[in-house]
Formats: C-alpha cells, structure tokens, sequence
C-alpha cells in the first residue's frame, strides 16, 4: 500500500515538475525588474490563445459527437458541462487532499525548503494525538459537551425567536433587522475581544442574586450565573436557524390556523399540532448548520491547534493531519447521531 | 348598597368584552398576549444589542474612567483617542488612491519582495475593471448603458477614497464572493435543470464535503497551491471558489438548486423553441429570475468570506491583512500605533479594552452599513425564496 501510494506520489511529482518548469519559464518573464501592465496583459493573451488552440483541435471530433447525439444525451451532457467544475473541483481540491491528509498522518513530514520528506511511522502519530499528548483529547470532549449542549438550546430559542418575528406586530423590520446582524458581523476576532473583556455576559446584580438565592439552592443558581455567561454567545449563534424556521413558518398556510381555531383549538395546541410539525424538517437541516458552523468558527480552539502543531518542529503535518482526521471523525459522528436523532420520521404522511 | 348592587352588576355586564378585550378568544388576540410578544421580544432585542452597546459606551471612555467604580455606563467625558489609536493601528489612515500612485510611479515603496507588489498591481487592475465588467454584464439586462458607467465609476472613485485596509478587506471578501455565488449559481442549475445519472450520488458527495471541518484540508491544500505557485495571490481564494468549494458554497449551490427548481420550465422551453442556446436561455432568463437567490448568497457570502481568518491567513501567506485580521493582532502592535503625544497624562497610553472596543467597533462598521442599506432587500428576498435546504 505504502509503495503505491509512494508511485502515485512519483507520477504526480513529475507531472507537476513539469508544470512548475514551464510556470517558471513564463514567470522568469514577468517576475523580473521590468514589470508592467503590458506583460501582464501578454501573458493572460498567452494562456486565452492557449485554451484556443486546445479548443480547435478538439472542435472536430467534438462536433460530430455532437451532431449524432440525441436530445436527452444532449441535455444530459449539458448538465455534465454545467457540474464540471464541481466535479473536477471535488476530484482535485477534496479527494486528492483527503489521500493526502491520510497518507500524511501515517508520515513524519519534514520540510527541507520547497521540498518534503516522508517518513513511514505507521499509527504512531494517531497513538501520540489520543495517548500520549492530552491537550487534545480534552479540548475533544470540551468540543462534544459544548456542542451536545448548545445545540438543542439554539434549536429552541432560535423557534421562539422565529415564532416571534412570524407574529404580527409593529416594527417587525427593525427587529428583524437586529435578530439578523449577527450572521452579518459575527467572527472570531469579535467575539474573541468581547469575551476577553467582559462585553460578552450580562451582570446579574447582586440584589437579584441575593432574592433567587433564598428561593433555589445555591449549586443551582451557578448553573443559572453559567447560563447568563453564555446567553449573549448562543443568541449570537441563532442567526442562520432563525431564518431557516422563519422560512419555514411563512410556507405554512394562514388559513390551517383558522381551521383549527373555528375547531376549538388554542394558541397552544395549535402550536404543537400545526406550527412544530410543518417545521420539524427544518430541525435537522439546523443542526448540521450548527454542528458544522461551530466547528469551523475561528474562535473554535481545536482550530488554532491544529494550526500551531503544523508549525511545530516536533509535529509538523503529520501530526497535524493525524488531528484533523480524528477531529473530523468525531465531528461527522456527533453529525450522524444528531442527524438520527432529529430525522423526521413521520414518513410524509401526516405532514402539512 | 343600591349603588354596589348597580356596580356589580354594571360590572358582570361588562366583565365578558373586557376579559374578552384582554385575553381574547385564546388565538393570540388579546392585549395580554400581544404584551408578551413585545415584551419577549424587546428583551430579545435588548439581549443581541447589548454588547455593541456595551462596546460602544467602553470605546468612548479613558482608561482614568474604566478604573472609576463610579462609572458603569456613560463617560466622565467623550475620549475620542482611542479611536485614533484603533485608525492607527487597523492602517485605516491613509487613503487606498496613496497606494495607487505609488504603484504606479514609486513601485519601491510597496514593498522589497515582488509578490506583494504583483498582488497590488492586480488588485488594482480588479478595482477598475469593474467598469468595463458592469458595462458589458450589465449590458445583457439593460439598455441604459450610460448609467451602469456613471454608476460603476463611482463605485471605483469611492473605493480610491475608501482606507486601504477597508479596500483590501472588501478586495478579498468581494471578489471571492462574485466567484462563488456565480460558480454556485452555475452548478445549481445544472442539477435543477437537466436529467443525468448519478445525480443523487453529487447531491450526497456535496453535503458530505459540507460537513467536513476546514482543518481538515487546508494542509495538503496549502502544499497543492504552494506547487501550482498560486499561494499568497487571490488566486489560492478564486480557484476553489470557482470549483465549488469555496465557504460555504454547498449551501449556496442548494439555494440556487432550490430556487431553479421552484421556477417554471416552460419560459425555458419558449424560449428554447424560439432558438435560443442554452448558455443565452441560462444568462438572459434564469439569473433574472434568480435575483433574491442572488441577493442573499451574495450578502450571507460576503459576511462569512470577510469574517474569516483562518483560511484566508494561511492561503494568502500574509501578503494582504484583513480587517479581522489586524483586529486579532490590534494589541501586538500597540508598540508602532500608540499615540505619546497625549499630553502629560501617560496612564491612558496604555492598551485596555477601551481601545479594544474601539477598533472592534470600527471592524464592524462597513459591514453594519453595507447591512444597513441591503438589509430590506436581504429579508424581502427571503420572503420570496423557500431556503431551507435539504
């Protein structure tokens, strides 16, 4: 298997030794002293009159192709021609990465200027990540509490929120407005600067504190204090699940609701025979939004993990992929089961 | 007692529209429940503003009032330097047409390396191509071409004017953005519009590269593009964005597969029947009618590509900083930004988060504004467009 992957690795190699050749003749030209406006422009009528050329050679063959084709195989070639470039984008940007991160993370990978080595170390890099080294593990499973946790509170503030904008009141625009800029300004920088200097959560006073100490019990008034700490964070999350919902709400049809009312229902069972069944699907499209996002924020810590043990002497790539392909397993397995667990299985029958 | 007599009764009269008034017929129609709503929803409101607020009234304090246990909220008096210290040190001081005159006439003082030099010269060609490419683009869906000029050169003016660190951040998020939203609409189509096998199989590929987390693949990324020597030019961002894997492309390419679905095929089939290719039916007749799609991938995108850092440090090699970016490092350069001529009073030269606060607010300003102008046009095409995915 190493062998193989070593050949493919070679083939590739040479391929692209032979590009970089002829890169480097073409930036010998216009890397050099004289820059200008005109090479620059040359050098892009190079590269059209290159795919041109291609183009005229091909145009023959392509053309009789064409001619004997039926309708639907046209129609299906267009729709080929129209993907394409996902699919070479997936073959070249995703698989080929993927290959590579795997590969790397059974490797020590050294870097000798624009040249790396790889040197065959087996499960070695996966057994320092998970056993040896702790940080990483315990940044994990802070990883799967905060987001096993904070999704089912997103999911239910983010419909109560939802639910209100859907309501009709005044100036339904300016809340909207304000319920929506976090998707805008949100980022890592941000949030990283408000929580480092206390923007980020609502001092309760001490007086309130004193009154609900008398009526609950003191381990969990922390866990209320905690709450408090994080509210303003989650919020800044619901952004995208509140449109989703909203989205939802608004294909619901007004006149079920009537129905239901000149039926004898109220507000509340309208609510959970109507309104959460019509959105229901919605629920799990969020939390893989909320999964993937959480994941993939800056302020995320796993992140800048990753990032430095790429820098580091001790642990380069490998040990840096080795991370990755660990963090993403686990990420696709919280996915998995959120995704289960949330799935609609109403079969389509009973939905509005 | 005849009088009490008459009140009660006056009152089990009336006590039935009052309560009716007050609670309703237990639809939400009450004056109670539409208190609730507001209430819940102000407080809402309140608890999403409050740390803008918050920011907002710390940025404008001096560091001798944020040690004041006097002052929570307003200032002994407005202390503007700190917004000087944050135009300072977010190199929000100097004007992007500077930059051009020295790109043009003293390339020397760009910078001793060619890249970054070469990626100036080609930021620069982007920005007032937008006049030719508006003219030309805009020329399929308009007559007046006049005006789309007019309009396109303000827009380049504007950007002359505009702080160079403002221009590099929408320079980046921009231009990635266009990419991607029109790569996403390209590929969106193709799965609405045309029968062809495997379908499904792409459907499934697409959210599975979704879910995978970014730090997966920037390694082996970051060495590909490094061998093709596009790494630390845009073209590290433009070239998977146009393959379709820029930021969260997988959920534009859903919203503009959701939004070709919904649309009518018989304007197509028309227009088909009356000679027109499928890349004129695409570009005259499916993108306009794809405008809300439009509207909200290109402001969701644009936010998600200026808010990132992580991607974009590495595949830029650092050759241009973004916003974000010289927020995150505000207080490592604190040395070269802080401002000594503050007389006598040396206490409030210090880095606190007064100073923080003020270049976090001057961060998201561009962003509150340009939401501030779409923002109705964003939540109308929401209305119009069925995203939810799936």
């Amino acid at each position: 298997m190493n062998k193989l992957i070593e050949k493919i690795e070679k083939v590739f190699k040479y391929i692209w030794s032979k590009i970089i050749l002829l890169a480097s003749l073409l930036k010998k030209g216009y890397m050099s002293d004289k820059i200008s406006i005109v090479r620059l422009v040359l050098y892009y009528v190079t590269f059209a009159f290159l795919i041109f050329w291609i183009y005229k050679i091909l145009d023959g063959s392509v053309k009789r192709k064409w001619h004997n084709a039926t309708f639907v195989e046209k129609r299906a070639i267009t729709g080929y021609l129209f993907i394409s470039p996902w699919i070479l984008g997936f073959i070249g940007l995703v698989l080929y990465p993927f290959g590579k991160v795997i590969y790397m993370s059974f490797n020590i990978v050294n870097q000798y200027q624009l040249d790396f080595t790889y040197k065959w170390v087996g499960l070695d890099n996966f057994h320092r990540v998970l056993l040896v080294d702790i940080d990483f593990v315990i940044e994990l499973q802070n990883f799967i509490v905060r987001v096993l946790l904070y999704s089912p509170v997103i999911i239910a503030l983010s419909i109560i929120i939802a639910m209100l904008l859907n309501q009709d009141i005044r100036g339904k625009g300016i809340f909207r407005m304000i319920f929506f800029l976090p998707i805008i300004i949100l980022n890592g920088a941000l949030l990283e600067n408000m929580s480092d200097y206390g923007g980020m959560d609502i001092q309760l006073s001490f007086f309130v504190l004193d009154v609900l100490n008398t009526v609950i019990p003191t381990f969990a008034l922390g866990l209320f204090i905690g709450l408090f700490e994080i509210l303003i964070e989650i919020l800044w999350y619901c952004g995208v699940p509140i449109l989703i919902f909203l989205a939802m709400l608004q294909k619901v049809d007004k006149s079920l609701y009537e129905a239901a009312s000149i039926d004898g229902a109220n507000s509340w069972s309208i609510f959970w025979k109507i309104v959460l069944p019509a959105i229901y699907p919605a629920i799990s499209v969020s939390i893989i939004f909320i999964v993937v996002f959480l994941a993939n924020f800056d302020g995320n810590p796993i992140n800048s993990m990753i990032f430095i043990a790429r820098n580091e002497p001790s642990q380069k790539e490998g040990y840096a992929s080795a991370m990755a392909l660990v963090y993403a397993s686990v990420q696709m397995v919280i996915i998995a089961l959120l995704f289960m667990l949330t799935r609609d299985k109403s079969n389509k029958k009973g939905r509005v | 007692m005849k009088k009490y007599a008459e009140f009660k009764r006056d009152i089990r009269n009336k006590l039935p529209t009052w309560k009716k008034h007050m609670i309703g017929n237990g639809n939400g129609n009450g004056l109670l429940f539409k208190i609730a709503i507001y209430f819940l929803s102000i407080t809402f409101a309140f608890v999403f503003v409050y740390p803008l607020f918050y920011m907002f009234m710390i940025s404008l304090m001096s560091n001798t009032d944020l040690v004041d246990s006097t002052i929570l909220w307003i200032p002994s008096s407005i202390y503007y330097r700190n917004y000087v210290f944050a135009i300072n040190g977010l190199a929000l001081n100097e004007s992007y047409y500077k930059t051009v005159i020295n790109v043009l006439l003293h390339k020397e003082l760009i910078d001793a390396t060619a890249t970054p030099y070469l990626v100036e010269l080609r930021k620069l060609l982007v920005i007032i191509g937008i006049i030719p490419l508006v003219v030309l683009f805009g020329g399929l869906y308009t007559e007046n071409k006049k005006r789309l000029f007019y309009v396109s050169t303000f827009i380049v003016i504007i950007f002359m004017i505009l702080p160079k660190s403002y221009v590099d951040s929408v320079y980046v998020a921009g231009t990635t953005t266009i990419v991607t939203v029109f790569s996403s609409a390209i590929i969106g189509y193709g799965l609405a519009r045309f029968k062809f096998k495997g379908k499904g199989v792409i459907m499934m590929l697409m959210l599975l590269v979704y879910v995978l987390p970014k730090t997966l693949l920037f390694m082996p990324r970051s060495m590909l593009y490094n061998t093709i020597g596009i790494k630390g030019t845009m073209f590290a961002l433009w070239v998977p964005s146009f393959f379709g894997q820029g930021l969260q492309a997988t959920f534009f390419i859903l919203i503009f597969y959701q939004f070709f679905k919904m649309m009518p095929q018989q304007i197509e089939e028309s227009a088909y029947i009356d000679g027109a290719n499928t890349i004129s039916i695409f570009f005259r007749i499916a993108l306009p009618m794809a405008v809300p799609a439009f509207v909200i991938s290109l402001t969701y995108g644009f936010a998600v590509n200026w808010n990132e850092m992580f991607l974009t440090n590495i595949y830029l090699g650092g050759n241009i900083k973004t916003i974000p970016m010289l927020l995150q490092g505000l207080q490592a350069a604190w040395g070269s930004a802080a401002d000594y001529s503050v007389n006598s009073d040396f206490v409030n030269v210090d880095f606190t988060e007064a100073k923080a606060f003020a270049g976090t607010m001057l961060s998201i300003m561009p962003l509150v504004i340009m939401y501030g102008i779409i923002q109705r046009f964003f939540i109308e095409s929401i209305d119009k467009s069925g995203i939810t995915g799936e």
